[in-house]
C-alpha cells in the first residue's frame, strides 16, 4: 500500500473521526471545568464553540478533498512551517488531554493504579495505530461505531434522573461565556488532525445517503457535547463545579443503579475505545508533520510515542499539573495556531483553484462566431 | 512504500500488547473482590480537635449462608488517615462506592462546611446516588443499633428510603442532591430525620420527618411539614390522603404529582398537580368537588406548614431565590428576600 493509501479515507469514515474527534475529551473534566468558570451559562459557551469547531471540521473537509495537507499545492517552506506548528500543537494536546484520560483510567476505572503502566498501556495501542496510518484509525472508528450507537441507546433507553430546568435558566448571555471560553480554549480546535488526511469517493455513501450521515454526524456532536452539558447542570446545576468525569457521572445515573449498581460499562468502554482513537490521531499527526522532514521511517511512531509517554508520566505526572499547563498562556498559541493553519491552507488552495480554473478557462480556445469576428474587426468591440 | 522487516512482525506487536494487559495487574497492588470490605452503611460525626469519627457497616457471610453484620468505628484528623486506619483494622480494603446510607451528624452539617462530604463526593468515593440523613442521637449509636428483626440499621435504612421515594412524606437526598441544594441560593439542604426508639432491649428507627439546615439555622419539620416538602420537591406516585365532609370521611390515593414553580413580580406561585384514586376506604356515594375541595385544602395546608416554619428560621426551603434568580427578579440578592417575595400556591387536583 503507498503511503498516500494509507491516509485516504471516505467521506463517513471523515465524518466519524471528526465527531469522536471533537467529542472525546469534551465529555471527560471539561463540563466540570466550564461550570467552574460559567456557572449555570456554560452550555452557551459550550455551543458556541461548537459551532466553530463544526464549521472548521467543514473547512477542514473541503481542504482535504484534494489530498492531504501536505499533499497541498502549497510552498514547500510554508509547509514545513505549518508542519512545525501543527508537530507542536498536535504534541500538546496530546500530552495534556492525554493526561486526562490516563488520569480518568486510573482513578475510575481502577483503584488509584500508576500512571506509567496506564500510559504504557494505552500508547501502545495508540503508537501502533498511529504508525499503522490514517486508513487504520480510521477503520477502527467504523468497526467501533456500533459500540458507540449501542452505549447511547443503552443511556438513553435507561436513564434515571430528575431533570431541573431551573438549574439552566435565565438563560442569560454574560461575560462570564466568554471567560469560560477563552480559559478552556485547549479543549476545542479539535480538526487540525483530520488535515493529515485526503477523501476519496465511497462506493457505499454517496448522494442522499452522504446527507444523511452529514445531519446525523452534526446532529450527534452537539447532541453528545451541549446537549450532555445541558444534562450535566440540570443534574448537578451549580455544584458541577466539583463533580468530574459528565458522561460518567451522567450516565451511572440510571434506572438500574439500584438494583445492580451503576450500569456505566457501556458507556466506558464506548469512552475508552474514542480516547485510544483520539490519542491515536493527535500521534498520528504528529508522525505525519515529522515524516515531511525525515521521510516515512517506522521509528518516526515510535518517537511520538515514546516522547508522549515520558511527558505525561515524568513531565505531567497529574491532573493538577495537566490543568495549570492546559489552562496557561499555551493554549492561546495552540488554539489559534490550529485556526490559523486550516484558514490560512483554505485561503490558498482556493485562491489557487480559482486562478487555476480562470487560466483554464483562458486557455481554452473560443467558440467560431463569425459575427464577432466581422465586428472586431470592423472595430466595433 | 516498501514495508521493513519491523512492519511484518504486527502479530509480536499485538501479541505484547496482549501479554502487557493480561499481566497488568500482576504490575500494581489491585486488590480482588475477596479482599475488599464492601460497604452498606456508614456515620460521620466531629471527632475531636476538628477531626472526624466515622463508623463502617459491613456485611459478613459464609458459606452457611449466616449474615452478620459489623460495625467499626475510627476517629483521626481526615477521612483519608480514618479509611487507612479501617483498612488496616478491618484486614481488607474498605470499599465504599456501594454505600447505601451515611448517617451524618448535625454537628457536622452546622459545623464542617461540607469538607467531609465534598471528599467523599470530589474523590468519588461512594456512589452519587448515596443517601443521607441525620439524627438528633450520635450516628454512631444509630449505625451500631442492633434491630429488632436482625437486620443491621445502615442496611435497614438503605431499604426503607429507596421503598419511600415517590411517597408523599419523607423525600430521599442523595449525596449529589445535598450538593445541588447546597450550591443554590439560601444554600438550604434538606434530609431524612431517624429517631432512634427503644422498647426494653428492642430497638426500633423512624424515618418519617425531615430536618433542614442552611449551615446555621435548622428546622425539624412535622409529619405534616414533611409531607408539604415532598408534594414541592418531588414528583409523586404515592401516598394517601384523607378528606372529610359533613361528617363523611374518606381516603384517595395519589396517583401522580408534580409542582411548577413561577416567579412574577414579588410573588412566587407553586401549582400543583395532582393525580388522585378513590380507595377501598370511599363511602358509597360522594361528593366530588366538596372531596377535592378538602383535598386541596390540605394540600395547601401541608405546603404553607412546610414553608411557614422554615421561613421562621429564615430557611429557604422551596430555592425562592433561586427561582427569582432564574426569572430575572434581582430581590434575591436582599438579605430579606424571604420577607419580600410572597407565596401562592395553587392545587389543581382530579379524583379518578
Amino acid at each position: 500500500m503507498t503511503n498516500k493509501l494509507n491516509n485516504n479515507i471516505y467521506p463517513e469514515q471523515y465524518l466519524l473521526l471528526a465527531f469522536i474527534s471533537i467529542i472525546t475529551f469534551k465529555v471527560v473534566m471539561l463540563a466540570q471545568y466550564l461550570v467552574s468558570s460559567a456557572g449555570n451559562e456554560a452550555y452557551i459557551t459550550m455551543a458556541i464553540m461548537i459551532a466553530i469547531e463544526l464549521m472548521m471540521t467543514a473547512i477542514v473537509y473541503a481542504i482535504i478533498k484534494n489530498g492531504s495537507l501536505l499533499e497541498q499545492d502549497l510552498p514547500k517552506a510554508l509547509k514545513g512551517i505549518f508542519a512545525i506548528i501543527l508537530l507542536f500543537t498536535s504534541f500538546a494536546k496530546c500530552t495534556l488531554l492525554g493526561s486526562e484520560g490516563v488520569s480518568y483510567i486510573s482513578t475510575t476505572i481502577y483503584d488509584n493504579v500508576r500512571w506509567s503502566y496506564v500510559t504504557l498501556a494505552l500508547l501502545l495501542a495508540c503508537t501502533y495505530l498511529a504508525y499503522k496510518g490514517g486508513k487504520v484509525i480510521a477503520r477502527t472508528a467504523q468497526i467501533f461505531f456500533w459500540l458507540f450507537a449501542i452505549s447511547f441507546a443503552f443511556h438513553v433507553v435507561f436513564s434515571n434522573t430528575q431533570l431541573e430546568i431551573v438549574n439552566l435558566m435565565p438563560f442569560d448571555f454574560s461575560s462570564k461565556i466568554a471567560v469560560a471560553g477563552d480559559k478552556y480554549l485547549i479543549w476545542f480546535g479539535d480538526y487540525t488532525a483530520l488535515m493529515f488526511f485526503s477523501i476519496s469517493k465511497s462506493p457505499n455513501a454517496t448522494g442522499k445517503k452522504l446527507i444523511i450521515w452529514t445531519i446525523i454526524a452534526i446532529a450527534g456532536t452537539i447532541l453528545c457535547a451541549v446537549g450532555l452539558m445541558i444534562i450535566f447542570i440540570c443534574i448537578f446545576g451549580e455544584s458541577g463545579a466539583i463533580i468530574g468525569n459528565a458522561f460518567l457521572n451522567v450516565s451511572s445515573l440510571n434506572k438500574i443503579a439500584f438494583m445492580i449498581g451503576s450500569m456505566d460499562l457501556p458507556t466506558v468502554c464506548s469512552w475508552i475505545v474514542m480516547c485510544i482513537i483520539k490519542i491515536s490521531l493527535l500521534i498520528f499527526a504528529a508522525k505525519e508533520c515529522l515524516k515531511f522532514f525525515f521521510g516515512d521511517k517506522w521509528w518516526i511512531s515510535v518517537i511520538c510515542g515514546l516522547v508522549t509517554y515520558f511527558v505525561i508520566v515524568y513531565g505531567i505526572g497529574n491532573l493538577k499539573t495537566s490543568y495549570s499547563l492546559a489552562t496557561s498562556v499555551l493554549r492561546y498559541f495552540v488554539y489559534f495556531a490550529d485556526f490559523a493553519v486550516v484558514v490560512i491552507t483554505y485561503t490558498i488552495v482556493f485562491i489557487r483553484n480559482k486562478n487555476k480554473k480562470s487560466s483554464q478557462k483562458s486557455a481554452m480556445p473560443k467558440p467560431h462566431t463569425p459575427a464577432l469576428e466581422e465586428n472586431s474587426k470592423e472595430g466595433n468591440l | 512504500m516498501k514495508k521493513h522487516k519491523f512492519v511484518n512482525k504486527k502479530w509480536i506487536v499485538i501479541l505484547l500488547i496482549v501479554a502487557f494487559l493480561i499481566t497488568f495487574d500482576l504490575l500494581d497492588d489491585q486488590k480482588s473482590i475477596s479482599t475488599r470490605a464492601i460497604v452498606l452503611a456508614m456515620s460521620l460525626d466531629v471527632g475531636e480537635e476538628g477531626g472526624y469519627e466515622l463508623g463502617i457497616q459491613l456485611l459478613k457471610t459464609d458459606k452457611s449462608n449466616k449474615q452478620e453484620y459489623l460495625n467499626f468505628f475510627e476517629k483521626g484528623k481526615s477521612i483519608s488517615d480514618i479509611l487507612e486506619k479501617m483498612n488496616y483494622n478491618v484486614g481488607a480494603t474498605i470499599s465504599l462506592e456501594h454505600t447505601m446510607v451515611i448517617v451524618i451528624s448535625q454537628d457536622i452539617l452546622k459545623t464542617d462546611e461540607d469538607k467531609a462530604l465534598r471528599y467523599f463526593l470530589e474523590n468519588q468515593i461512594v456512589s452519587y446516588n448515596t443517601m443521607l440523613v441525620t439524627s438528633k442521637e450520635k450516628p454512631k449509636e444509630i449505625l451500631s443499633q442492633k434491630l429488632s428483626n436482625g437486620i443491621g440499621s445502615g442496611y435497614y435504612m438503605g431499604q426503607i428510603l429507596r421503598t419511600v421515594a415517590g411517597d408523599c412524606g419523607v423525600v430521599p437526598v442523595s449525596i449529589k442532591d445535598y450538593f445541588m441544594n447546597r450550591y443554590r441560593i439560601g444554600e438550604c439542604v434538606y434530609m431524612p430525620y431517624v429517631r432512634l426508639l427503644k422498647e426494653g432491649e428492642t430497638a426500633y428507627l423512624g424515618i418519617n420527618e425531615m430536618y433542614a439546615t442552611d449551615g446555621q439555622n435548622e428546622v425539624l419539620m412535622s409529619e405534616s411539614a414533611t409531607k408539604g416538602l415532598s408534594l414541592v420537591v418531588s414528583d409523586l406516585s404515592n401516598g394517601s390522603l384523607t378528606y372529610s365532609y359533613e361528617n363523611i370521611m374518606g381516603e384517595a390515593d395519589i396517583v401522580e404529582s408534580n409542582s411548577f414553580i413561577s416567579v412574577k413580580d414579588n410573588e412566587m406561585t407553586i401549582k400543583l398537580n395532582a393525580s388522585l384514586r378513590d380507595t377501598s376506604n370511599v363511602p358509597q356515594s360522594i361528593n366530588e368537588k366538596q372531596c377535592l375541595e378538602d383535598i386541596n385544602s390540605t394540600l395547601k395546608g401541608y405546603i404553607l406548614e412546610c414553608y411557614d416554619i422554615c421561613k421562621k428560621q429564615n430557611l429557604d426551603i422551596f430555592y425562592i431565590g433561586q427561582y427569582c434568580y432564574a426569572f430575572k427578579n434581582p430581590v434575591y440578592t436582599d438579605a430579606d428576600y424571604l420577607e419580600k417575595v410572597t407565596l401562592n400556591i395553587k392545587i389543581n387536583s382530579k379524583l379518578k
